[in-house]
């Protein structure tokens, strides 16, 4: 079996996080790799301590890499002037992982910066490094490194080297190279350990799940503000981007609720509905079934999820709030389950705080992948704090202090009395006197 | 380098009306960093010093906080210690607990209403006095003097000489 597992992420440039954040996912020797106290990670902050920023930033990475033409759509470089840091300007990721199957256990560290330029953000800077059969002396080795559009430096033959310079000529500021170089090595059927280090990239993020609140997606807000900014006037009824804008928002109206399902994986699709209804009967014990109302859509179906109480039945979209949360929360939680990685934002919101204990617990005793949440409930802790490396607190200052085992303390009686560095509160209830109204 | 301020007060934790004069205090006069941890402790009543609870309480503040030097202040009212034996007798016990564990003792003379509105307020009418202070940012008009005087003497205290030792000020 092959599992990614990660190590650690920097941060920089994401709405209030102007100085690099660092999380650290392991920090046992690596000769030895155990990541089973690892799996769970709980970020704490307070409001605005760039909590969802550290989760959106990697949800970004992830569709830049996953996306080629993602930077040359206007909706995401919208979101991205709204999103990055605005006294920076530039965004930093840079991921450290582990891929490990039978004789294989190497480390990469991936990184990617993004830099306004002209009204726009291009990458402006892209780095692979891997250390192969990690041990404790190896360093790491660059694979390749991307400054301002340009290859600096690619460890492969001239003759590669030549033929992919031109192959993504004027490409590298909207592209990310890790792509065309996986692409590259696929087409031209070069299969060694070399040609596997930019896959590896990509794997990756296909086994990474980003869940973030609907209202951090801005997806409404772009699509509105990009349906101003492109009214037709008067004198030009047909305008071709206004149009492709009513369908996008027509779209993103449609498949608000019901989910588009290609055809062919319609079978899987109800496999995971099946086990979706497992997982909702244990929060809703009066629940019998769910059923999928499909309607043909071309090559897709649009399906519409009925839950079925015996004597009534209730479409998805008029659930409670908590369920159609569980619903969303479904699949990251079986990508984790399943030796993925997931982030979860604001795992806790409209969680009933003990299913939300009992779901940790379980990812933390049973579950193959890595689960990362951020979460303003102080009632995880108490199970997290004997991990490792499993609570981070977030401060307002950008800085990271992980939780670290000392005797019984409790770190949610420490969090409260403001003893965990940087985070200190001082909140008093009186500081809220003469705050609301006359 | 960290510091924690453990604020010990008479009022208890209903009505809560001294941490909103030092509460107001604090963020009128100093700048609150990231470095500084400040907690409450409502004694519930000024006989209460040196109850079990409330040295329990601080004992365990004081030992959780490894992020520095944890300062205890305990915020006093004077009462009517020129014309009143026992409370005359109470604050110099409290004087002397203080001095003898370290800890810097506020006092308001002769309580914390007099100092901050220069006048007496009725007991029945302090806690919607203390929200009227904070609502209207009545700190504003609070003459500063009066809250540096190292003098026991009507309206005044010395609660900005005692917490300058430890914080920075904004304003004079």
């Amino acid at each position: 079996m092959s599992e990614f597992f990660l190590l650690r992420m920097r941060v920089n440039g994401i709405k209030s996080i102007s100085k690099e954040i660092q999380l650290d996912f392991y920090n046992k020797t690596m000769e030895n790799f155990d990541p089973e106290l690892y799996r769970v990670k709980a970020i704490y902050g307070e409001n605005g301590s760039g909590k969802t920023g550290i989760v959106t930033a990697l949800n970004i990475v992830k569709k830049i890499v996953l996306n080629p033409d993602y930077l040359s759509q206007q909706e995401n470089q919208s979101l991205l002037n709204e999103i990055v840091n605005k006294k920076s300007k530039e965004l930093f990721v840079e991921i450290e992982y582990v891929f490990h199957a039978p004789a294989i256990f190497d480390v990469y560290k991936y990184s990617i910066t993004l830099t306004q330029s002209n009204e726009s953000y291009v990458i402006s800077g892209e780095k692979l490094d891997v250390i192969h059969s990690y041990t404790k002396n190896k360093k790491f080795k660059n694979v390749f490194e991307i400054n301002e559009g340009k290859i600096t430096n690619l460890t492969a033959s001239d003759d590669v080297r030549l033929a992919i310079e031109r192959e993504t000529f004027n490409l590298l500021n909207k592209r990310v190279f890790v792509i065309e170089l996986a692409k590259y090595y696929f087409k031209e059927k070069v299969y060694s350990d070399f040609s596997f280090e930019p896959s590896s990239v990509l794997l990756l993020f296909l086994n990474l799940k980003v869940y973030l609140e609907e209202e951090d997606m801005h997806e409404m807000y772009l699509i509105t503000k990009l349906l101003k900014n492109n009214f037709p006037d008067e004198n030009s009824k047909q305008n071709p981007i206004f149009d492709s804008y009513i369908d996008k928002q027509i779209y993103y109206l449609d498949s608000k609720g019901r989910d588009i399902v290609d055809k062919a994986n319609f079978d899987s699709y109800k496999g995971k509905i099946k086990r979706m209804e497992r997982f909702l009967k244990l929060f809703k014990n009066d629940l019998k079934s769910i059923s999928i109302e499909k309607l043909d859509n071309g090559s897709q179906y649009k399906c519409e999820l009925i839950l079925n109480y015996g004597h009534y039945s209730v479409n998805r979209e008029f659930e409670s709030t908590g369920v159609k949360k569980l619903i969303k929360l479904y699949d990251s939680l079986s990508n984790a389950d399943n030796g993925g990685i997931s982030f979860i934002d604001e795992m806790d919101s409209n969680l009933n705080d003990i299913y939300l204990c009992k779901l940790i617990e379980y990812f933390m005793y049973y579950s193959k992948g890595q689960l990362c949440f951020t979460t303003h409930n102080l009632d995880p802790m108490t199970i997290l704090k004997n991990n490792r490396n499993s609570i981070d607190f977030l401060s307002s200052n950008n800085t990271i202090t992980s939780w670290k085992v000392t005797g019984n303390a409790a770190p949610d009686r420490y969090y409260r009395n403001g003893m965990i560095e940087n985070s200190p509160f001082n909140i008093e209830a009186d500081d809220f006197i003469g705050m609301f109204g006359e | 380098m960290g510091l924690q301020i453990i604020i010990c007060v008479e009022a208890d934790k209903r009505s809560r009306t001294d941490n909103n004069y030092i509460n107001q205090t604090l963020r009128h006069y100093y700048e609150i960093t990231n470095d500084i941890n400040i907690n409450y402790i409502n004694m519930g009543g000024k006989s209460k010093y040196n109850s079990r609870e409330v040295l329990k309480k601080i004992k365990e503040l004081s030992s959780d906080y490894k992020l520095g030097e944890t300062s205890v202040v305990y915020c006093i009212d004077t009462d009517s210690f020129e014309t009143n034996n026992t409370q005359k007798k109470e604050l110099d016990d409290i004087t002397a607990f203080t001095g003898k564990n370290g800890y810097d003792l506020i006092l308001f003379c002769h309580d914390v209403e007099e100092v901050y509105w220069g006048q007496h307020v009725h007991d029945d009418n302090k806690r919607d006095t203390a929200v009227r202070f904070v609502k209207n940012k009545e700190i504003c008009n609070v003459d500063t003097k009066r809250l540096m005087s190292n003098k026991l003497s009507k309206y005044h205290s010395n609660v900005l000489n005692i917490f300058d030792k430890y914080l920075k000020r904004k304003r004079r």
